[in-house]
């Protein structure tokens, strides 16, 4: 319980943090949002009545209050370009950006825990080699490039899968895998590869242990030491990176939804950002904020869950 | 051979690859375990005793070789003629293995109920229900108090003596034939190894088991072991019933290796007098006997051949040897580096006192 309340005060914190921080900084932007509203024609007059109108006049530290209070009434206010509620934005955007990050890590995971796995088993076996071999030069690629070549070959000249676009859940299952694989698989080839090389790494070191030298002379089989005894004791390298990239692709898929028109949370900060749309950033800095906390809480209820030395009893920890 | 074996070696060679040249950690090793006996198995760290311990237990690390015509008989089974399945459910079956450390030779992440019960469900097929009763009694065996309740804990939530009982009652679980027993007491206190050393004789008597007891330390197993060997840079160098070997002990290494220790008895009178210099590379070659340079009694024989292990009975006695040398008035009435022919003996047979050893202590020299 003590647990719960402190990770609550951090989320608290932190969420109070980089809101502030995403005002101070937008308000150093070199550029205005009356300015883009208004356009290059404007005059003197009509900027200033749109401040006027926006509230931009008011100091910093009081339009950040005047959003804090809203915020925590859970008005996030409406964008200043759009006139869209900042809510209804998010509650658009953020499904695009948790589907693909789910199935990102997915992908990832099914290829990294088979190789990994196959690779520690005999480490320096020509299969552990080839691995590594692909691995490095897949993960020397950045995932834009790979998103390229992938939309080239499964698009334009196989033309298995859309190019671009993104149909919702509520559509069809299949439309909606459909628009998502190759952006979920550029992620996923170039991610894999780290989480392979610790799984590889965790579970070697793990293998030399004792306890392992005590399930061989139990008599057991190969298979059963690798998946009973060595790979729970070998994961928490892997969960710590799974959780690092989902919470990074919160926010920073944004080449790759740009890349293939997906209308996910880092397009909708990437505009916002551009435009210097107050309550749209902080909103998006908000919400990362929020997964982030979430995911770190959830990778240490996986340590809990993975190794019982590690449970809490008690307030401490 | 005597029906009365459980388990004979002969000729065992145990060669690890390692940066540094092959290790040759088990050389030419014969000996043999009778029936619900124990066999003690006595040397300094790094002898190859471990190694010996994992090659019997089938768990040797990868790339180690065994190289020559050696020959393990285990039941009545010739184990070379196993093939790898039938082997698998040899070990943790009819072949338990305790090891040294019982911090880290159980998992972590399973509970202790789940790793007792697990070679059971493997080898025996017996069902979940059957399994937990028998864990339960398996631990109230090896002395764990509140056993049932207990089956939930993991590792960490038990003391280290706690952890080697279980670890010990993981290697009965499915009634070994032959217990493996690797330095079972090096990482407890004192009064916990006598605890444990008690308990392993208790549960020979109940099971009729035999043990391979495997030490640093030749007075722990004194009072405890049928036979005791003594290992010295991969070769048994004397080996005898532990009342005959302490007796008359005719390896100076095993002499040694008792005089190092400290006594409880008597009161320590200035440093205990250790074994001077290292025990030999055993990734390099070793030319004659392997203590020589060590041994305050080696002469130029010791230094260039390596004396064979023969039994007491049928080692020429070095006055015998040459019994018409004439007066006998020092060295060069040696016999001529020729060493004895090994006589063809049983290798299997523990009954005899046998040593290595060109010129072995309490026999006259000449």
């Amino acid at each position: 319980m003590h647990f719960l309340i402190r990770k609550s005060l951090h989320l608290v914190l932190v969420a109070l943090a980089v809101t502030a921080i995403t005002f101070v900084m937008l308000d150093h932007m070199p550029v205005s949002i009356e300015h883009e509203i208004t356009g290059r024609f404007a005059t003197e007059a009509d900027v200033r009545s749109l401040r006027e109108q926006l509230g931009l006049n008011a100091s910093l530290p009081v339009r950040y209050g005047r959003w804090l209070s809203g915020a925590l009434r859970g008005e996030l206010g409406r964008s200043l370009s759009t006139g869209e509620p900042v809510g209804q934005a998010l509650a658009a955007s953020l499904p695009v950006t948790l589907e693909l990050l789910l199935l990102a890590q997915l992908l990832a995971l099914a290829l990294a825990l088979p190789v990994g796995i196959a690779a520690a088993w005999r480490p320096g076996s020509w299969w552990d080699r080839l691995s590594g071999t692909i691995g490095f030069g897949l993960a020397s690629l950045p995932p834009f490039a790979l998103a390229v070549v992938l939309m080239f070959l499964f698009s334009l000249r196989l033309r298995w899968l859309p190019a671009t676009g993104f149909t919702p859940l509520s559509v069809g299952w299949w439309q909606n895998l459909r628009g998502l694989l190759l952006p979920a698989l550029s992620i996923a080839l170039v991610e894999w590869v780290t989480l392979m090389q610790v799984l590889r790494s965790d579970l070697i070191a793990t293998l030399q242990e004792d306890f392992i030298l005590l399930a061989r002379a139990k008599g057991l089989p190969g298979w059963r030491i690798m998946f009973r005894h060595a790979l729970r004791p070998s994961c928490f390298s892997l969960i710590t990176l799974v959780g690092l990239h989902g919470g990074n692709l919160l926010g920073g898929a944004v080449l790759i939804e740009n890349i293939f028109s997906l209308p996910g949370l880092g397009r909708l900060l990437l505009t916002g950002l551009f435009s210097q749309d107050y309550p749209v950033v902080a909103g998006c800095v908000l919400v990362i904020a929020l997964g982030y906390v979430l995911v770190t809480f959830s990778v240490d209820l996986c340590y809990g869950a993975l190794d019982p030395r590690l449970r809490r009893e008690g307030a401490d920890g | 051979m005597s029906a009365n074996l459980l388990l004979s070696v002969e000729n065992l060679t145990v060669r690890l690859p390692s940066r540094h040249g092959t290790v040759r950690a088990v050389e030419r090793v014969s000996f043999a375990i009778e029936k619900g006996k124990t066999l003690a198995l006595v040397g300094e760290s790094g002898c190859g005793k471990s190694m010996l311990c994992r090659a019997l237990a089938g768990i040797l690390p990868g790339g180690a070789q065994l190289p020559g015509a050696w020959r393990m008989t285990f039941d009545g089974r010739n184990l070379a003629r196993l093939s790898p399945k039938e082997l698998t459910r040899l070990r943790g079956n009819e072949i338990g293995i305790v090891l040294q450390n019982p911090l880290a030779s159980l998992n972590p992440v399973h509970t202790i109920g789940r790793q007792v019960s697990e070679p059971m469900l493997y080898h025996l097929g017996i069902a979940a229900s059957e399994a937990k009763r028998r864990t339960v009694e398996l631990l109230q065996a090896v002395g764990i108090p509140q056993a049932e309740p207990r089956m939930k804990c993991y590792p960490h939530q038990l003391s280290g003596g706690m952890r080697q009982r279980v670890a010990i009652a993981i290697a009965l679980s499915c009634d070994p034939k032959l217990l493996i027993a690797d330095e079972p007491t090096t990482a407890l206190d004192v009064t916990v190894q006598a605890e444990i050393l008690d308990l392993l004789g208790r549960l020979q008597r109940d099971r009729g088991m035999s043990i391979l007891l495997v030490s640093h330390d030749l007075a722990l197993v004194a009072g405890r072991a049928h036979h005791t060997a003594v290992m010295y840079a991969g070769r048994i160098v004397e080996e005898a019933p532990t009342p005959e070997l302490f007796a008359g002990m005719r390896m100076p290494y095993t002499r040694a290796l008792l005089e190092a220790l400290p006594r409880i008895d008597a009161p320590v009178l200035g440093p205990l007098p250790a074994i001077v210099g290292q025990p030999p590379n055993l990734a390099a070659p070793i030319v004659g006997c392997a203590f020589a340079p060590r041994c305050a009694y080696a002469r130029d024989l010791c230094r260039e051949q390596e004396p064979s292990l023969l039994e007491a009975a049928l080692l020429p006695r070095l006055d015998q040897a040459e019994p018409e040398a004439g007066v006998a008035t020092g060295f060069e009435s040696l016999p001529k580096p020729e060493p004895p022919r090994p006589p063809t003996l049983d290798p299997g047979s523990p009954f005899h006192h046998r040593y290595a050893c060109w010129f072995p202590v309490g026999e006259e020299m000449p």
